[in-house]
């Protein structure tokens, strides 16, 4: 009879997870008790029995997992290499410190620098069918002056939907202030509220940029007028906890009453179009406004049924110029053509005419990406450098373990593991560094974002992990492949290639440390050209006071007199133009030979006292007289530029041109009087253009005040009380020109800053990486020294024998640094119409500091070698 | 000296071994048990006693012979170390003492009503 067993495959799972110790006696045991069980109970009684058995023996006490010998053997050797490199990094205390605090420092910035760059190449990404938005802007070639607008004249959206069958949506957006002044004082309950973003805009606004409302309805706010929604924080500053719908607000500025009809979620600050409340456009502006197509600009955005059919509105405009412009245009002798911007390309790639607020600058964001990327490559190749020097070290181990059976495989996955338990050491200490340093670091580069964001962390992590990897695929190949005997017979000679490889990699840090830190001149050089060139007026101690308040502006003659009498005050002048903020552009019809061309250009309005007031300088005729009707109606100073463009060469005092015509369309004739000095209204980033300078001496919505240097705070203190005394609906606060001015550099200022703090970082990084190396070759060259030492060499022919060969891989680098840096910075510079570069002599002294510095801070190491006393070296054989 | 610490089960195994003297293996003594105290008794939970008491020292074990009905695998003796025996004494002294410290009354329930 055939003999019963227990089930096999219980039995095989029992014999897998039982301890082999206890294994043989327990299935003793259990086949005895089933052979019993089967013979009382049959088969299946036993069988479960069994099962059960087996199932209840599944418990800490007797699993004991069996252990083949392959398995069993990595795992303990993952064990060992872990261990030994742990001791090994500890031997080399100094050297591991070094290096884990470069590579640290270096990934804990390198994270911010990229978290930074990540946010500006974000922007708009919170709209979900951002591929689909479009802003249009309209370039107009009028008189030979070729402008490009981030906006366009009133019309046009609505005609592009109708007749662009690719255009979905249209939506109009304009500044509650005017087209790029999106600044308002809201009033609720005898209360004053301001806020810095409010747009009037069509109610399509939401079909084009898809944002829900958390109360009202999408398809009714703004489908009436006097409607606004705002945003959950700005109601709740408003309202506080009561219901803000159906409440009424009034805008100062002009008087509107505002029925709330809806509340959103504040939108994220990466938009180049932020707003913290919507007007509706219904009966806004007066109808002829929206009818005019030069002129009277408004923001257009559109969305498409595809992402790719920006080309096709671009090849369809000519019709539509054809039918809606070209009468007007051909009168002016201009044409126009379309601009079409992804709304996601607007922060970074868009610079034109009246944008609705300052964009970022993709070149600065390039070079923080640049410098983010070689914080860590410096940072690696210190670790790859000194892994490098430290291997000759490391011989005899690799020789023992090959003799006792370790494959290559072997000796290259425990490098690897050394490394990544190095790299994920710096990791670790790195998310501390960060933890410290990202408040300072953000508030220097002005942008919110918070680092300790899971995916960021991970992401950074996983980065860090392929990096280790990869920088340990060479050491790893190295050390694994040496010969066994060399190991063993302890020849510390390092391979010919890898000294090779050290060295370039040295020349490669420092000739990456020496671009940034000259770059960093570059920019800071710059910043300093702008901040100081002569514009053209004098920028210093000039006080700014708005008057846009009807009260005021309608006394600003009056004002401007009063103010004058201050003691402490120079001069001052009210006007509608100010330098630091665009100026309007149209077309001037300016006489050539007896005929007149129609002639693009800028306009400023200004009263008679601005000239004196900012500094001007007046180069020939006259200035305007005080109080002249004659020369309000019929006089103009024009810019050098103005001068040039017209084709006055041979003397502008007299010359005609016309800007308007009376009702019968007969010209109105105006004559020049003066040229002025070319003076920069805006940043250095544009030229200066030809302008027109009209006389006006009713009013102006600012009053410009020169101030003695001395005092200047109580005197705008003394100045602000006898505006106030107008009582004003929104009390007048005073700003400074140069304020003002320095802030159109904002995006530079934050570079340089940011730079100067990267680049201090990437020296320090590379000189700590150098003196590790430093020291490893003093170690190793240590006999070699004491025999020279005893055979007469003097501390400075030790010492130079040293520095010799620092000296040549320092040049070397500098070499290399020097046209990189040239090409680099000269691309920056190009966003410059106006540009210092560094000069030889200047260059010079900055690659001398960096190469003193870095000599002298090795210098400790080398001087102790060279005074070394020979006998401490040489004794031990 | 070390503190004797027996579990409940820990004991009942032991004086099982006792009990069976020279043929106390897994099966005799998972029967033993079952027999006197009329419960039941997993493989798993006597294995893992007698492995933690050996540990403890104990019990010490040798290997036996192997019979067809345990296809050939063979039996792991226990027997009681000089140690074990102590940690057993303990245990009974202990209660011994506390059996002994409880007054006549407390015990006679009946007597109460």
């Amino acid at each position: 009879m055939q003999e019963q067993r227990p089930p096999r495959l219980i039995m095989r799972f029992f014999r897998w997870f039982c301890h082999p110790e206890l294994r043989r006696f327990v299935e003793g045991d259990l086949e005895e008790l089933y052979q019993e069980r089967l013979a009382e109970h049959g088969r299946v009684k036993a069988n479960r029995k069994f099962l059960w058995d087996v199932l209840l023996l599944l418990r800490p006490g007797i699993i004991g997992f069996t252990k083949g010998y392959y398995s069993n053997n990595n795992y303990d050797m993952f064990k060992n290499y872990l261990k030994i490199g742990v001791r090994s990094l500890w031997k080399d205390r100094f050297y591991t410190s070094i290096n884990l605090f470069g590579l640290s420092i270096g990934l804990a910035f390198s994270f911010l620098v990229l978290l930074l760059v990540n946010y500006e190449f974000s922007f708009e990404n919170f709209y979900k069918e951002k591929d689909k938005v479009f802003r249009v802007g309209i370039t107009y070639d009028v008189g030979g002056k070729v402008d490009s607008y981030s906006n366009t004249p009133r019309p046009l959206g609505p005609a592009m939907k109708q007749e662009f069958p690719e255009v979905v949506e249209f939506t109009r957006a304009r500044g509650v202030n005017g087209l790029d002044e999106h600044f308002a004082n809201l009033k609720f309950d005898e209360q004053y509220f301001r806020s810095d973003n409010i747009f009037v805009v069509d109610s399509t606004f939401f079909d084009v940029f898809d944002l829900e409302l958390l109360r009202g309805n999408t398809k009714q706010a703004l489908n009436r007028p006097n409607a606004i929604v705002l945003s959950e924080t700005l109601a709740r500053s408003i309202f506080g906890d009561s219901d803000p719908l159906g409440k009424e607000l009034e805008i100062l500025e002009n008087g509107k009453k505002l029925e709330v009809t809806g509340i959103f979620q504040d939108i994220p600050n990466n938009t180049h179009l932020p707003y913290d409340a919507l007007v509706s456009w219904h009966s806004y502006y007066p109808q002829q406004d929206n009818l005019i197509w030069y002129g009277r600009h408004i923001y257009t955005y559109v969305k498409l049924q595809q992402s790719d059919q920006a080309q096709n509105l671009l090849d369809r405009f000519p019709s539509l110029f054809d039918k809606y412009m070209a009468e007007r245009f051909e009168q002016m002798n201009g044409t126009a053509s379309l601009i079409i911007q992804p709304i996601t390309d607007v922060h970074l790639k868009s610079d034109l005419i009246w944008e609705p607020n300052r964009n970022g600058d993709l070149a600065s964001v390039y070079v923080l990406l640049a410098i983010g990327i070689f914080l860590v490559v410096i940072a690696q190749v210190n670790y790859l450098n000194l892994s490098l020097a430290r291997s000759s070290l490391r011989k005899k181990e690799i020789s023992v373990r090959k003799v006792v059976g370790a494959s290559k495989q072997n000796i290259s996955s425990q490098f690897v593991i050394e490394t990544l338990l190095f790299t994920f050491l710096a990791f670790l200490i790195s998310l501390v560094i960060i933890k410290l340093v990202y408040t300072k670091f953000l508030n220097i580069s002005n942008v919110d974002v918070a680092p300790f964001q899971l995916n960021y962390v991970l992401i950074f992590g996983a980065a860090t992990i392929t990096m280790g990897l990869l920088v340990s695929i060479y050491p790893a190949l190295v050390l694994s492949g040496m010969k066994l005997v060399d190991g063993l017979k302890s020849r510390s000679k390092s391979s010919r290639e890898s000294v090779h490889l050290q060295k370039g990699l040295v020349i490669l840090q420092f000739a990456i440390s020496t671009i940034v830190i000259l770059f960093t001149f570059v920019v800071k050089n710059q910043l300093d050209f702008v901040m100081n060139k002569d514009l053209g007026f004098d920028k210093q101690n000039i006080a700014v006071f708005p008057l846009e308040d009807s009260v005021l502006s309608n006394r600003s003659e009056l004002i401007k007199e009063r103010v004058k009498g201050i003691s402490g005050v120079v001069t001052a002048s009210f006007s509608l133009n100010r330098p630091g903020i665009d100026l309007n552009h149209s077309i001037a019809n300016v006489e050539d030979g007896g005929e007149f061309n129609a002639v693009g250009t800028q306009f400023m309005i200004i009263d008679h006292d601005f000239q004196e007031t900012i500094g001007m300088e007046l180069i020939e005729g006259r200035p305007f007289i005080k109080g002249s009707v004659k020369d309000s109606e019929e006089s103009i100073l024009i810019n050098e530029a103005a001068k040039e463009k017209f084709g006055w060469q041979n003397g502008a005092i007299g010359k005609k041109l016309y800007i308007q015509t009376d009702a019968d369309g007969n010209p109105i004739l105006v004559n020049t009087i003066g040229v002025i000095k070319d003076f920069n209204v805006g940043s250095l980033h544009t030229k200066v253009e030809p302008i027109i300078i009209i006389y006006n001496y009713r009013q102006g919505n600012q009053l410009l005040v020169k101030l003695e240097p001395n005092n200047r705070v109580e005197v705008v203190e003394e100045i602000n009380d006898l505006i106030n005394e107008y009582n004003p609906n929104i009390p007048v606060k005073a700003r400074f020109l140069e304020g003002e001015i320095d802030r159109l550099y904002t995006d530079e200022d934050r570079l340089s800053k940011s730079m100067t703090y990267l680049s201090a970082l990437t020296i320090v990084i590379s000189v700590l990486g150098f003196i590790g190396l430093l020291s490893f070759s003093i170690a190793q060259r240590e006999k070699e020294i004491g025999i020279r030492k005893v055979l007469g060499a003097k501390v400075s022919s030790v010492t130079f024998l040293f520095y010799k060969e620092i000296l040549l891989l320092i040049l070397i680098a500098e070499l290399v640094a020097i046209p990189i840096n040239y090409y680099v910075s000269g691309q920056w510079l190009d966003s410059f119409e106006y540009r210092a570069t560094l000069g030889a002599f200047q260059i010079g002294v900055i690659l001398m500091a960096i190469i003193l510095l870095s000599l002298a801070t090795m210098a400790f190491q080398i001087i102790k070698v060279a005074f070394m006393n020979p006998v401490e070296v040489i004794k031990d054989e | 000296m070390k503190r004797v610490q027996l579990g409940e089960f820990e004991e009942v195994v032991m004086l099982a071994v006792g009990i069976l003297y020279d043929k106390a293996y897994g099966v005799s003594i998972k029967k033993e048990i079952e027999e006197r105290l009329s419960r039941g008794v997993s493989v798993g939970a006597l294995q893992t006693a007698l492995k933690r008491l050996e540990l403890k020292g104990y019990l010490k074990s040798k290997e036996g012979e192997g019979t067809t009905e345990r296809a050939g695998r063979p039996k792991k003796y226990f027997s009681i170390t000089a140690q074990g025996k102590k940690a057993l004494e303990g245990a009974r002294d202990a209660r011994n003492s506390m059996w002994d410290a409880i007054p006549d009354v407390a015990l006679n329930v009946k007597m109460s009503y």
